[in-house]
């Protein structure tokens, strides 16, 4: 392969997984490592550290659109993001020391998860009777948002302020050890413990993604693991397609993709599982 | 709708149950501080939006100028293993003084490099901004977790190295 070729091979499939991450409200970090690692034999520090740099890319063009449209609750986002950043450089300093294995095996079981959680049917109604904690409360966390598909402004409330961190915490780890926006660890903490709204979750975590991944991506970029040959065309690739992506998003009933997407992640996780316990196909 | 929700559209009557924020802002509008406008409308949503989807496109359109200097200086010949190696040699730039260097004599990696993170000092950037935010609108305790998060972000610039 010549590094011409490479170059638009790693970039035309970070376009398609920067489309597919902003349709899913996934950074597409859970594809781009294993393409990266698996398809194109890279190792997997590089390929975390690229999928890092795709993950505030297509977090900072996702994060535009939702801010302008006020979904995302900039309040909440901050305040979790202080367990999440902490987290992050806690993952980042533990993908330097343990090995390269386990990294393999660990992947595969966070995206078996991501199967099972994005297969389950997402509750999309709005959370009701939910009373402000005493940290939301104290922190004024409730907010509105204008919900384009009811057709009127919707108001909520903040709860489980405390547990929501300490979860934030365990996703930002998780982001800075497989290079993953691990939004699909960020959602269900927001939606079922802190009670947001579906589509304020997923806005949010679109916010803070960027912000988590910025934190350990520096830890990878001066240990020499964000290779620019690589990072740059996903980096490049992944903004254009999740540009792209977001305008899809608003009034899109994105099931068949969805299904789709979990029998990639099934498929994807078992090769990762095997390359870990050192099975290769090819 | 729940009592709580019901108390909350009544906010800029009963400041009790509202925060400082709140009431700054029903003041401003009050009163019609032209300053305080200028401020709210530089550190709106909108603005930190707007910040974001440009700072983005220009960073990773150095990532892209870097890139298509390197073909052009190098061909299109070559072998990727040997092309991922020098950028992974320790002698290539890996900090920001070395990048500064690698910048200025217009090594196109390093200019991708710099691209890339010029992409997370973005991120950092919004945190600091968001602090200011808060402070204009008078909202300290924000101000004080803006401000923490963007020690987070900074400290890890710092202590990256510890963890090869």
């Amino acid at each position: 392969m010549t590094p011409l070729v490479f170059f638009v091979v790693v970039l035309l499939f970070s376009v398609a997984a920067g489309i597919l991450g902003a349709i899913l409200g996934l950074g597409g970090g859970v594809i781009l490592v294993p393409f990266l690692a698996l398809v194109m034999g890279l190792d997997i520090h590089y390929a975390i550290g690229a999928s890092l740099v795709s993950v505030i890319a297509t977090s900072s063009g996702a994060a535009a659109v939702y801010v302008r449209s006020k979904i995302s609750n900039l309040k909440v986002g901050l305040f979790l993001s202080m367990a999440t950043t902490v987290g992050a450089i806690s993952g980042a300093y533990l993908a330097g020391i343990i090995p390269d294995r386990v990294l393999f095996i660990i992947f595969g079981v966070v995206l078996a998860y991501s199967a099972l959680a994005m297969f389950r049917k997402r509750k999309t109604e709005l959370p009701v009777g939910v009373t402000s904690d005493r940290v939301s409360k104290a922190l004024e966390l409730s907010d509105s948002y204008h919900d384009p598909a009811l057709g009127r402004d919707v108001e909520y409330n903040v709860t489980g302020a405390l547990p929501g961190l300490g979860l934030m915490y365990v996703a930002g780890a998780a982001s800075g050890l497989l290079g993953i926006g691990s939004g699909i660890l960020k959602v269900p903490a927001m939606d079922l413990v802190m009670r947001l709204p579906m589509k304020v979750s997923s806005a949010t975590s679109n916010f803070m993604i960027g912000i988590t991944a910025a934190a350990s991506a520096a830890v990878y970029f001066l240990r020499g693991d964000i290779n620019p040959f690589i990072a740059a065309p996903v980096a490049i690739g992944v903004l254009g397609g999740a540009m792209a992506g977001t305008h899809f998003l608003h009034n899109f009933t994105s099931s068949g993709i969805r299904t789709f997407f979990v029998v990639i992640l099934v498929l994807v996780s078992l090769q990762m599982l095997l390359k870990g316990v050192g099975v290769a196909f090819y | 709708m729940s009592p709580d929700a019901d108390s909350r559209s009544l906010a800029v009557e009963q400041p009790f149950y509202t925060g400082r924020e709140r009431v700054r802002k029903a003041q401003a509008q009050a009163q019609g501080g032209t300053l305080k406008k200028l401020g709210e409308a530089l550190l709106s949503e909108a603005f930190v939006g707007n910040l974001l989807r440009y700072g983005v496109f220009a960073s990773v359109a150095v990532c892209a100028i870097g890139a298509i200097m390197f073909f052009v200086d190098y061909g299109l010949g070559g072998n990727v293993q040997s092309i991922i190696q020098y950028s992974a040699n320790p002698a290539f730039p890996q900090s920001i003084a070395a990048l500064e260097h690698g910048v200025a004599v217009l090594d196109p990696l390093a200019l991708s490099a710099a691209g890339l993170l010029l992409l997370v000092a973005l991120r950092v950037m919004q945190v600091l901004l968001s602090a200011v935010t808060f402070g204009v609108r008078g909202n300290y305790k924000f101000v004080g977790i803006s401000l923490f998060v963007f020690a987070v972000l900074v400290s890890s610039l710092f202590l990256g190295k510890a963890g090869g």
